[in-house]
Order: structure tokens, then C-alpha cells, then sequence
């Protein structure tokens, strides 16, 4: 039907409902998780099968339904975007075997979890915009119900209808603007689209159809005043979700936004490269300013997340093959980062019951193995070397340099001083503060959850230490698509 | 026959609406139907254009999108619909203006 | 040369940081003595390259890291790398070992001599690298240790936040330098400093001007010169003896060492780039002197006098000569000597005292002879009193100004010379209120005894070289001869007679008023602050000429309005966010349709 790594994860979010079936019956809340880890390992087995073909040219894998023409186009970028999902998607799996075992309807939350996922893996794999939609949708509504998922609490649900109403906005501008270019072209296969979007003049409905196309993406890659659903979003989604959603489903947005302007609205023909940087400078700057005092650990997080992919968005919009390089690079190591992050927060939430700063002074003390794995992702997203989140900072940063876009890597430099202040006041009141009454008596973080964290900061410094393999994928995917 | 251009201003104008009762309204129901509004502007756009490549020939690659994309509105209507219910029975209102507990 | 000895000097402390976890868990006293033993390997492999480097050896050795950048990990050999390495190693064995005995009764040790280690690993990296990302990476590894290390005791909150502080202030700095870097890279496509050498004809002097400021910048930073020396007051938090390492004898002159890097790579040095760092220097110099006159912390002052003692490092090398360069790297070691000297000694005073205000102090010198005597030979040394190497060093320093003549030399003569007046007047006032005269009351309860052995017995080593690294000067000329020929031609026998004279007046100038007031106390230091003029100095002096306040009010104060402000966006209505949607829309197609006008 589509690709393996695709329909192995459609087969397994199909039939994990039979399996929470099964687990019921037993009585073993642990299975349907298991079930999807394996879903996951698999995947990511039949991936890499698939990658040694695919990085070196584009496969394309024709969907055949009637006169409906829709292909899937594997190329170095969807290679790269799959590996981080799968990735993270194990991972968080892992850890929610332990996180959520408190909670019920577990079998739906594998479910729907591997369902985001088989979505994104379908938008980085789309090689028709109308397949990308469907995929995407795909992933929206699935990611609208994990937000929600604690549906008995308040919060879960208010983040969760402000988030689908401003991501469905999101994706029906995303259709207004195929439309459009549908209109203009014919055709919205995105080979097909690059040719003739290039060869045509210019012309005012061109850039109207960009328009609505950025906006739809943007929503979900939270630029600037489209990101109003993301503080709610994020600390309101359980923990591990707020891992995937920080780390990798805003990140499809980014993709969305990478694959359309740089195959259908070529920079040469269309500038955009402006209006993408103004627009990259006011999320990162907003992000970084609102994320300083806030008492909420979830909440600083989300609002970090903001600022970093207003980081992504300037590097995108140096449309050069070293800011997209930098882009990406960015993009797995934030997806890394700020997962870690994330989890090590669903860690000290899940034991001390809290998500208040205030409440959570000193915890570091009682739980020193997440503590040292928090202070190492704290370090790495504020660009402190060896780690890896100076590598990519230092890549966008002379990305700016080489683009002579240098009043925008101006304000990215001042952003990062500003980012740093924050983490080095997280890491001083969790790490560095005499524990609260609150926190005497929260007990170390159990091992299944501590075994992805750890194994996810030991990437973290592998890659600070070595980045060069990784930084030769990142530069195919973007030659992939330059 | 009416110009293309009236057609294309019909739908720019039904997508302000969506986007004016998403910016205006409060029940909570009526920004779902909202969403729907933007969704079905989309809709109504590809239809509009498949029929504009040569008099009498109506593309059906547009109009077999605007199939699924119907059916994908519908499940977002789904899901919104079930939030709003766990919402009233959270805030005891339909009122969106309520929901501001989350903020700053 | 020992085989592989540029890389092992810098690995062999990184991989001893790495065990102390393990060796702590196994006993505590072998984790300490052992942190010691790593360190003084590093120093023999330091130590087994100058022969080599003095017989005119010169290596370059790189190891390809990311060929994505050029960018390589490598090793530089020459005069100025090795000197500096052996300088930090030696003076790090000397400080761990008094460690040993200073921290003995502290907890979180492993996380001391984690963060010892890592940083003297980190700061030997620093000097060996040969190209910039690696001096830069270095260059934050270091600062991350000094941050961590200034908030060991992180209960106390004004540690903590002085911890942070350092970071924050020097990562401004970090940034410029970053900058700096990049457009550097831009312009030449490398970096590292052989081949950059080989391409700095090509590049424009204004460029060379943006790029050696923006490299300044990050020195400025991490030496703690105006405006961004704020942080090495507060950073006296720490324990002592990363006081000392740290923030006197070693990381705070990664800044002086970045400016004579440069000098030597680029050759031609722009005039406006040096009026900059002379005039920054110079005015750090004496506001940082005047500074110390008013602060009755016994760190404090010795924090503002290395801010001082490198401000005339830097405006040595503002002066752009060979001589000036060998000035400033022969008084950056006679400094790292006798302010390592200086903060052991204050180290072993606070440690009996019990506290670190001076005027809770008085009459030690009954109870620690040998803390006294090492004390009064640091701070000769430090007021430049002949025949100590602060003298020979600082002495060289005016000499080169003077030598220079003109404009700058004779002004940049003149700042120097008020300096130093009130360099010696503050050492004096040092000195006179902590060991002379009579026991506060609060040391009346105190057991007051000398400091154990394996504290005094490194304060008398770096007592000694304080004598003898003065008359070291030829052969360390010799040394640098190599960087610079001319510097071969410079000898402590070649004193000109003016600015001699004038120096010594200098001494008498300030230490005369400063001894009357402090040690024959014929005159009341209370009384001097009377009049309204001097009370105004006074607060001036006190409050460190209002940088820190004004950094509060405009940087924290600020952002913390600005955070405020921005955070009201966020209002939690469906309807305000889908308005926010609806603007950024609008505000898109403003900015596409202006592209597609006429261009942005």
C-alpha cells in the first residue's frame, strides 16, 4: 500500500485496541506499551532498510486509487525526519510504560500515539500535497485527543479545544492555499508543482497561496502570533506527550514550511526570505522574554520551545544549503533536548505530584541521576559546549553570518544570552536550592524511565563530541531539497 | 457567464467568515461550526477551480479531494464536539470566554 | 618533549576529572591526593616542552574533526602557548595540594575536584588550541567551571547568584567573540591560526577592525575589564582557593591571552583596535585601583586589584610594540605569581578568622608569622616595590609606554603612574588592617594560630619564585624572541633613568599618605571621608562607580518589565488568539507584498 515503515505502523495502531482488549483480560497494564515499542523498533528496522536507497535518490512509491494520482516521495529529508520520530517514538513509549501507569484507557493512548506518529511518518513521506494533508490530519486529530487525554481534569481539556481550534484554523488554510495553487497549476504533486511554480512568472497569486500556506504550517510551528495554543498545550498534555509534541510535532510544521518553500516557492523566484526572518526574530524574541519568570515548569519549557523554533525558522530563512543544514541539525538536537527536558519535568512531576517551581526548589538533591541529566539537556539547549545544542547554535549562527543577514544573527545571539539566563535559573532551582518540605520525601526516578533519559543525554553528548555523521545527514537532506 | 473572479471572492469572503466567528463568537459551538466554515471555504475553492480549465470539463482530481477532505472535517468535528462536551461538563458553561484559567 | 605531551597536558586533567566520581566513591582522601597527582602529570608534560620550545621547536599537529567547517582539533606548540600552560599547571598543583588541606572538612568535594580538574584541563585546551572554535569551546567550558565552582557552597544564595552572574556577564562577552569568530571564518574560510596568518594580508583593515573589537569584546568579558568586570567581585563567593586559581592567576588571563594570540596572527595591527584596548585597559587599571581603596572585604580587594593588574596587561599590549607584548606576558607572570600568593595567604586567614572582613581583623601578625611574611611579599610585589618581579614587570610596562612616547605612550604613562600610587596605598592598607595593629574584638574568642603545613608550604614556594621570577627576565626574553625578534634586545639592565625615577617617586606618593593613615594611624581613616567631596568619592568608590546598579536597572530590571509586558499576550481568549492569528496573516501578506513590490 504505502511504504513498510509506513504500513507496519498502521498495522500496529490498528490492532493495539485488540491487544488493550487482550490486556484487560489480564490484567497487565504494561502490554499494549510493549506492543508499541515493538511497533516503533520495527518501523525504524524497516527504515533503515529503506534508507540506503532513499539517501541517495528520491524514491518515489506511486499510491494508485482510480484517477486519484497520489505518490509518496522518500527522500534524504523524509529519511531524516522519519529517524527522529521513530526515535523519540520509542522512546517516549519506554518511558511511558512507567509515567503513565497511573493513569486508565492506556491501550487508546498507544493507540493514538502511534497513530501521530504514522501520521508524521505520511507528512515527511508525502510526495503529493494532497497526501501530506491527509497525513497530516493524520496526526493533528490523534495529537488533539493525546492533549486531552486526562479528560477529567480541566486543564487537558480547556488547552485541549484552544489547540484544535487553532490547528484545525491552521489546517484549513493549509487547504485554502493548496486550493490556490491547484487553481494556478493543476497539479499538486510537488515534482510537478516545482516545475512550474519556477517557470511561470511571478505573480500576485503565487505569493497569495505562499501566504496561506506559511500561516497553516506556522500554526503548528508556532510562529509568532500563531502560537498562542503551544503554553497551553504543552504543560496540559502528559509529560511524554509534551516530549513529542515539543520535540517532534511542532517540528512537522517546520517541515511543512522546509518542503513547500523550498520545492514549490523556490527562494529565487519568490522572496520570502524577509518576511520568514522578521517573522523568526519575533518568535524567538517573544519566546525567550515570556519564558524568563514563569512559575511553571511545563509552561518554561513550552515557551522555550517557541524561541528555539523561532531559531529553526531564521535558519530556514537564510536560504542557503548551510542554514538549512543548520536547520535541521537544530531541529534533531532540540527534538533531543527539549524531549529530555520534558521528561526529566514528567520525572519530577510524577514524584513529587507538583509542576510549581516554587514547590519543586531542591528536588535535585533527592532525585540526583535525573538532576544530572537535567543540568546536561539545560546546558546543551542554552549552546554551552561540548554539547550538542552548541552545535547547531554555532551553525545557525554562521549561517546568518554567511547569508549577511547579520542584524537578524544580532538579535539570535542576544536571544541566546537571553535563553541561557532562564535555564541557568531552572538548573539553580532544581539543582542548586535546599529542598522544600514538599520534596523531602519524593524517592529517586524509577529505572524505565531513567533508562531513555539517560540513554537520550549520552546522545546528547555524543553528538557535541562527534557531530560530524550527524552533521553529513543533516547536509544531504538539505541538498535533498536545495 | 460569471466571471472566475466573482467565484474566487466568494470564497475569500466565506473564509473571512470562518475566521471572523472563530475571532467573535463565544458558544463554543459555534466555533466549531466556525472550523467547519474555513474547511468547507477550501472546499468550495477546489471545486470552483476544477471547473475552470476548459468550459465543460470539470477536473475530479479536485473533486475527489474535496471528498476526503469533507470526511476529514467531519472527524475534527468529532473530536472538537467530545472536547466541548467534557468542557461543559468541566465549566458548566458553553462560553469560550470562560475558558481563560489558562494564561500569561 | 615528552611524547605526546601537548595533547596529554590537556587530556590527562579531563580524564582525571572523569574518574574522580569513581575514585570518591572508593575513598575520599585518595580522590583528593589524586586529583593532585593528575594535575602535576599535566605540569611534567607542560614543563617537558619548554627545553624544546626554548631551542626554537614550533609545531602545529591537527586531527580532522568536522570536515562539514575545515574544522580540525589541533595542537600549537610555540613560546607563548607553552609558557602560559606551564605557568596554569604549575600554579594549579600548587593550589590543588593546598586544597588538600583547605577543603578538608567540606562536602561535595567530588564536585570540587570535578570542576578543579575539568577546568584545568578545559584552561590548558584553551592555550594549546590552534584554531578558534576550539579556543571558543574552551573558552566556555571554562566558564561553566567557574561558574559552578564560585557556587560550591550553594546554599548560601549570594553565591548561587554570584555563580550565575559570572556566567551570564562572561557569555556576553562569549558572544562577541562568537561573532567575532564566524565573520572571521566567513571572510578567510578558516579557522585556524596558521593558516589564518597566511590570509590576513588579504583582509580590509576596517573588517580586521570589526573582527579584532568583537574578539576584544569576549576578553573584555572573561578578563573582567570595563564594562563587564562586574562579576569578579561577587565571584569572591567561592571558595579561596578557586578564587585564587581562577580568578587570579589563571581564567581571568584567557582574555590577555587572547589579545596576544591575535597580536601574533594578525601583523598588522589597526590603530584604532589598539586605542581601544589601551584606553579600556588604562581606565579599568585606575578605577579598578580606586575601587580597592574602599572595600573592606579582604577577597574583594584582591579581586579589584587583579582587575587592575590586568588592565595594565591590556594596555601593554595596546601599545602595539614587541616590547609592550613582552611586558604584558612577563607581568602576567609575575602577577599570576604574587596574586596567587596574595589569595593563599588571605585563604589561610579567613580559615583561622573565621571571616572576611577586614575590619574584624587586626594583629595577626603575632599568631601567623609566616602568613604575614608571605603576605608582605605579595604585596610588594603586587605595589611593584623593587627588587620583587612586580617591580621588574610593571616597571618594563611604563618603560615601553614611555618608550613609545607621544600622545598615547606619555598618557597611557601618566594613567599607569596614578595607578600604581594607589596600588601601593591599598596593598599598604591591606596589609596594616589585617595583620597590624591590634586584635578586633571579635578575635578575641578565636583561637588565633598559624595555618597547618601543607597550607604554608605552597605560600612560601610562590613567596620565593615572587623573588627570584624577576631575575628570570633575560632568559624569558630569550624565550619570546621567537615570537617577536625584537623583544631579544629588552633587558632589565637597560633602565632608563626618568621613568625609573618616576616610578619609585610613585611608591613614595602612595605608600607615604597610606602609611600614615593605616600604620602610624596619625590619622584617622574615618576622618578622611568627612568632608562632603570625599564622602561623594567615597560612595562612588563603594558602590563600584554605580556599573552594577545601572546593569540592574537597565538589563534585569528591563527584561523583567519587558518579560511582564509580553506575558499579557498570552490572555487564555480562544477569540484574542484567532485576532493574533488574523493580524500575523495580515502582517504576512504586508511583508510578501512589499517583497514582491520592490524588494525588501
Amino acid at each position: 500500500m504505502f511504504t513498510l515503515p509506513i504500513d507496519t505502523l498502521i498495522v500496529f495502531t490498528v490492532t493495539t485496541p485488540f491487544v488493550g482488549w487482550i490486556e484487560r483480560k489480564l490484567h497487565r497494564k504494561i502490554i499494549s506499551g510493549i506492543y508499541a515499542a515493538v511497533g516503533f523498533a520495527l518501523s525504524g528496522f524497516m527504515l533503515y532498510q529503506l534508507s540506503s536507497q532513499a539517501l541517495s535518490s528520491p524514491m518515489v512509491v506511486p499510491i494508485h486509487a482510480g484517477i486519484f494520482e497520489a505518490c509518496l516521495r522518500i527522500d534524504a529529508l523524509s529519511v531524516f525526519a522519519a529517524a527522529i520520530f521513530l526515535t523519540m517514538g520509542f522512546l517516549v513509549t519506554v518511558y511511558s510504560l512507567k509515567y503513565m501507569e497511573r493513569d486508565t484507557g492506556l491501550s487508546l493512548y498507544y493507540t493514538l500515539l502511534l497513530a501521530m506518529i504514522t501520521g508524521m511518518l505520511g507528512v515527511v513521506a508525502a510526495g503529493d500535497f494532497f497526501t501530506l494533508f491527509v497525513f497530516w490530519e493524520f496526526m493533528c486529530i490523534p495529537s488533539y485527543v493525546l492533549v486531552a487525554f486526562r479528560k477529567q481534569q480541566w486543564e487537558p481539556v480547556e488547552a485541549g479545544f484552544k489547540y484544535l481550534a487553532m490547528s484545525s484554523a491552521g489546517s484549513a488554510t493549509i487547504l485554502y492555499g493548496m486550493s490556490i495553487l491547484y487553481g494556478l497549476t493543476g497539479t499538486l504533486n510537488f515534482a510537478q508543482l516545482s516545475v512550474v511554480m519556477t517557470s511561470a512568472a511571478a505573480n500576485v497569486w503565487g505569493y497569495v497561496s505562499l501566504a496561506f500556506i506559511l500561516i497553516g504550517f506556522g500554526v503548528k510551528a508556532s510562529m509568532f502570533p500563531l502560537h498562542t495554543w503551544l503554553p497551553d498545550a504543552h504543560p496540559a498534555a502528559p509529560s511524554s506527550i509534551s516530549a513529542l509534541l515539543s520535540g517532534i510535532v511542532i517540528k512537522a510544521g517546520a517541515y511543512g514550511i522546509i518542503r513547500t518553500l523550498f520545492m514549490i516557492f523556490l527562494p529565487s523566484r519568490f522572496s520570502w526570505q524577509i518576511a520568514l526572518a522578521v517573522f523568526a526574530a519575533l518568535t524567538m524574541t517573544y519566546g525567550n522574554f515570556a519564558a524568563l519568570l514563569q512559575k511553571d515548569i511545563k509552561r518554561l519549557l513550552a515557551y522555550s520551545s517557541i524561541a528555539q523554533m523561532g531559531y529553526i525558522l531564521f535558519a530556514i530563512s537564510t536560504t542557503t544549503s548551510y542554514g538549512l543544514t543548520a536547520g535541521l541539525m537544530h531541529t534533531m538536537n532540540h527534538a533531543l533536548m527539549k524531549g529530555l527536558l520534558f521528561l526529566c519535568a514528567g520525572a519530577f512531576i510524577y514524584r513529587a505530584g507538583t509542576r510549581n517551581l516554587d514547590e519543586l526548589k531542591g528536588i535535585g538533591h533527592k532525585m540526583p541521576l535525573t538532576a544530572v541529566i537535567f543540568t546536561v539537556a539545560a546546558l546543551s539547549i542554552s549552546g554551552v559546549p561540548p554539547l550538542n545544542g552548541f552545535v547547531s547554535e554555532f551553525m545557525i549562527v554562521y549561517a546568518g553570518v554567511n547569508a549577511g543577514m547579520l542584524a537578524f544573527t544580532v538579535v539570535m545571539l542576544i536571544n541566546i544570552l537571553l535563553g541561557f539566563a532562564y535555564y541557568l535559573r531552572l538548573i539553580k532551582i532544581i539543582v542548586w536550592s535546599t529542598p522544600t518540605e514538599n520534596v523531602k520525601k519524593v524517592k529517586r526516578a524509577p529505572a524505565l524511565m531513567l533508562l531513555p533519559m539517560a540513554l537520550m543525554a549520552l546522545s546528547c553528548i555524543i553528538i557535541g563530541l562527534y557531530p560530524a555523521p550527524f552533521i553529513e545527514m543533516a547536509s544531504k537532506a538539505a541538498q535533498a531539497v536545495i | 457567464m460569471i466571471p472566475l473572479s466573482y467565484y474566487l471572492a466568494f470564497t475569500a469572503i466565506l473564509y473571512i467568515v470562518g475566521i471572523y466567528c472563530l475571532a467573535t463568537k463565544r458558544n463554543m459551538i459555534r466555533l466549531v461550526l466556525g472550523i467547519e466554515i474555513l474547511v468547507n471555504a477550501a472546499n468550495l475553492n477546489f471545486i470552483i477551480l476544477s471547473a475552470n480549465w476548459k468550459t465543460g470539463f470539470v477536473d475530479p482530481f479536485a473533486h475527489s479531494i474535496v471528498i476526503i477532505s469533507t470526511a476529514l472535517a467531519g472527524c475534527i468535528s468529532a473530536v472538537a464536539l467530545t472536547i466541548v462536551v467534557y468542557a461543559y461538563r468541566h465549566y458548566g458553561t458553553l462560553d469560550a470566554r470562560k475558558l481563560r484559567r489558562l494564561r500569561g | 618533549m615528552l611524547p605526546y605531551s601537548p595533547w596529554l597536558a590537556w587530556f590527562v586533567p579531563i580524564i582525571g576529572c572523569l574518574l574522580v566520581p569513581i575514585l570518591a566513591k572508593i575513598n575520599g582522601k585518595l580522590r583528593d591526593w589524586f586529583s593532585f597527582l593528575f594535575v602535576a602529570i599535566s605540569s611534567v608534560f607542560t614543563f617537558s616542552m619548554l627545553p624544546d620550545v626554548f631551542n626554537g621547536y614550533l609545531a602545529d599537529v591537527q586531527v580532522q574533526w568536522i570536515p562539514y567547517f575545515n574544522l580540525s582539533v589541533g595542537v600549537l606548540v610555540d613560546p607563548l602557548s607553552v609558557f602560559m600552560a606551564s605557568l596554569v599547571s604549575f600554579i594549579g598543583a600548587l593550589i590543588l595540594l593546598y586544597s588538600i588541606g583547605y577543603m578538608a572538612h567540606e562536602e561535595g568535594l567530588t564536585r570540587y575536584y570535578f570542576f578543579m580538574l575539568l577546568f584545568i584541563g578545559g584552561m590548558i585546551g584553551l592555550i594549546m588550541a590552534d584554531n578558534f572554535v576550539q579556543l571558543y569551546i574552551f573558552w566556555e567550558i571554562v566558564g561553566l567551571c567557574s561558574y559552578a565552582l564560585i557556587g560550591f557552597w550553594y546554599k548560601k544564595p549570594e553565591a548561587v547568584r554570584a555563580g550565575m552572574k559570572a556566567f551570564i556577564v562572561t557569555r556576553v562577552g562569549d558572544v562577541c567573540l562568537l561573532l567575532g569568530i564566524l565573520i572571521l571564518y566567513f571572510n578567510t574560510g578558516q579557522f585556524a591560526f596558521s593558516s589564518i596568518q597566511n590570509s590576513a594580508g588579504f583582509l580590509s583593515m576596517s573588517l580586521l577592525t570589526t573582527v579584532m573589537l568583537l574578539l576584544f569584546g569576549g576578553a573584555i568579558g572573561k578578563s573582567a575589564q570595563v564594562p563587564l568586570f562586574v562579576w569578579l567581585p561577587d565571584a569572591m563567593e567561592g571558595p579561596t582557593t578557586v578564587s585564587a586559581l581562577i580568578h587570579a592567576a589563571t581564567m581571568v588571563k584567557a582574555g590577555v591571552y587572547l589579545v596576544a594570540r591575535t597580536a601574533t596572527i594578525f601583523p598588522s595591527l589597526s590603530s584604532d583596535y589598539l586605542l581601544v584596548v589601551a584606553g579600556v585597559g588604562a581606565v579599568t587599571a585606575f578605577m579598578a585601583a580606586t575601587m580597592a581603596l574602599a572595600t573592606f572585604d579582604i577577597k574583594r580587594v584582591l579581586a579589584y586589584s587583579t582587575i587592575s593588574q590586568i588592565g595594565y596587561m591590556m594596555f601593554a599590549l595596546g601599545l602595539g610594540t614587541s616590547g609592550g607584548w613582552f611586558a604584558s606576558q612577563f607581568h602576567l607572570m609575575s602577577h599570576a605569581l604574587f596574586k596567587a600568593l596574595l589569595f593563599l595567604c588571605a585563604g589561610a586567614v579567613i580559615h583561622i578568622t573565621g571571616t572576611r572582613d577586614m575590619r574584624q581583623m587586626g594583629g595577626l601578625r603575632r599568631y601567623m608569622p609566616i602568613t604575614y611574611a608571605t603576605f608582605i611579599i605579595g604585596a610588594l610585589s603586587l605595589s611593584a616595590v623593587p627588587p620583587f618581579n612586580g617591580f621588574w614587570s610593571k616597571d618594563l610596562i611604563l618603560e615601553e609606554c614611555f618608550r613609545l612616547g607621544g600622545y598615547t605612550g606619555y598618557l597611557l604613562f601618566f594613567a599607569g603612574t596614578l595607578t600604581a600610587i594607589i596600588t601601593i596605598a591599598y596593598a599598604i592598607r591591606a596589609v596594616a588592617l589585617t595583620f597590624l595593629g591590634h586584635e578586633s574584638t571579635v578575635l578575641k574568642d578565636k583561637k588565633l594560630r598559624e595555618a597547618p603545613s601543607v597550607m604554608t608550604i605552597p605560600l612560601i614556594i610562590l613567596a620565593s619564585a615572587c623573588v627570584i621570577s624577576g631575575f628570570l627576565q633575560p632568559s624569558f626574553a630569550n624565550l619570546m624572541s621567537q615570537m617577536f625578534p625584537k623583544i631579544a634586545d629588552l633587558s632589565i639592565m637597560n633602565i632608563e633613568a626618568l621613568p625609573l625615577s618616576i616610578s619609585l617617586l610613585a611608591l613614595v606618593v602612595g605608600g607615604l599618605p597610606a602609611y600614615m593613615v593605616y600604620v602610624k594611624r596619625s590619622v584617622s581613616p574615618e576622618a578622611l571621608t568627612r568632608g562632603s567631596l570625599s564622602r561623594g568619592v567615597y560612595k562612588l568608590l563603594v558602590n563600584g562607580y554605580y556599573f552594577d546598579s545601572f546593569y540592574n536597572y537597565v538589563f534585569v530590571k528591563g527584561t523583567v518589565y519587558i518579560s511582564n509586558k509580553l506575558r499579557k499576550l498570552q490572555t487564555g481568549i480562544l477569540n484574542v488568539n484567532m485576532l493574533a492569528f488574523l493580524i500575523g496573516f495580515l502582517f504576512l501578506l504586508g511583508l510578501l507584498f512589499s517583497a514582491l513590490q520592490g524588494g525588501i
